[in-house]
């Protein structure tokens, strides 16, 4: 009696696997991930870029571009980022484009191939201590 | 055969896939049986069965992606490649947009009744999915060989023989 209960699990139980057919694999290209904070206390302005890794698709990029145009600007001024191949990021001293608070900042970035993406943000003001005494 | 389901084309929900439509994980376009029976006499009977679904709306990830991790304290000459903090992210794209394969399969089963004085038997040989198909229960993202990823289907109930007998009293 065990030897058919094994026997009709092993049946009944067993899987096959195969490579998926008849389905519409979602194949995408890759896409810019941009990373960047910024404040008006830091020393250097940083961007990080990436090209995503599409699962499906056999297009392939480097992760990390290094010949993308990096741009900030505050609506007035716009400053270049450059690549620092140590730290694999986009940059610029604070000495060179300040930032304040309460202004607008937009962040562009363009791959070699056109594509592009936008942001845009602001640094909040400064919220002043208040000092409680007790 | 979109002007077929005017009102069938998904729902949208503000939450959820940036207020888009999408289909539910359940939605089923075609859900077909086709049952035949005949009795040659009443001894011998030959049916099968037929079932065909749409397969299921599910999600699949597209792609990964890096991303910075905001970490003032850390001054970025950490050992995360120069990166403050750093992360792996997955682009799954638009809800549910990835259709299962179709789920089929063909029955068959052959009877031989018996009326005695008070009961009844019954033999019966039958196929679970004669021809074989292989149905998709779940796929999972494995890496070949080459080392791509490549989406593997696993299927349960391969071509299935039974035999029975059945005693009524």
């Amino acid at each position: 009696m065990k030897n058919l209960i094994y026997i009709c699990s092993v049946v009944l139980l067993a899987s096959c696997s195969m490579d998926a057919v008849n389905v519409d694999l979602p194949e995408v290209n890759p896409k810019l991930s941009v990373s960047c904070f910024i404040s008006s206390e830091t020393d250097t302005i940083k961007v990080a870029v990436f090209w995503s890794k599409p699962i499906f698709s056999n297009v392939e990029r480097p992760e990390k571009p290094e010949d993308a145009l990096v741009t900030i600007s505050d609506g007035n001024t716009t400053a270049s980022l450059q690549y620092n191949s140590i730290t694999q990021q986009y940059e610029i001293p604070a000495t060179d484009f300040s930032l304040v608070p309460s202004t607008q900042y937009y962040l562009r970035v363009r791959a070699s191939d056109g594509t592009e993406v936008y942001a845009s943000t602001a640094i909040p003001e400064i919220v002043p201590s208040v000092l409680v005494k007790k | 055969m979109d002007w077929l389901y005017p009102f069938m084309d998904g729902a949208s929900f503000d939450d959820l896939n940036n207020g888009e439509k999408f289909y539910a994980r359940y939605d089923r376009r075609h859900d077909i049986s086709v049952v035949g029976i005949y009795e040659f006499n009443e001894n011998f009977t030959i049916s099968a069965t037929w079932v065909y679904g749409t397969g299921q709306a599910i999600t699949l990830p597209q792609a990964n992606y890096s991303v910075v991790v905001n970490d003032p304290l850390n001054t970025g000459n950490g050992t995360l490649g120069g990166y403050p903090g750093l992360t792996s992210l997955t682009d799954y794209g638009t809800k549910n947009d990835f259709r299962m394969a179709p789920y089929h399969r063909l029955d068959i089963a052959a009877q031989w009744s018996k009326k005695l004085k008070r009961s009844e038997r019954t033999f019966e040989l039958g196929v679970y999915n004669l021809y074989n198909r292989y149905n998709p229960f779940f796929y999972n993202i494995e890496q070949n060989e080459e080392g791509k990823s490549v989406l593997k289907q696993y299927s349960l109930f391969p071509i299935i023989p039974s035999i029975s007998w059945t005693y009524k009293f």
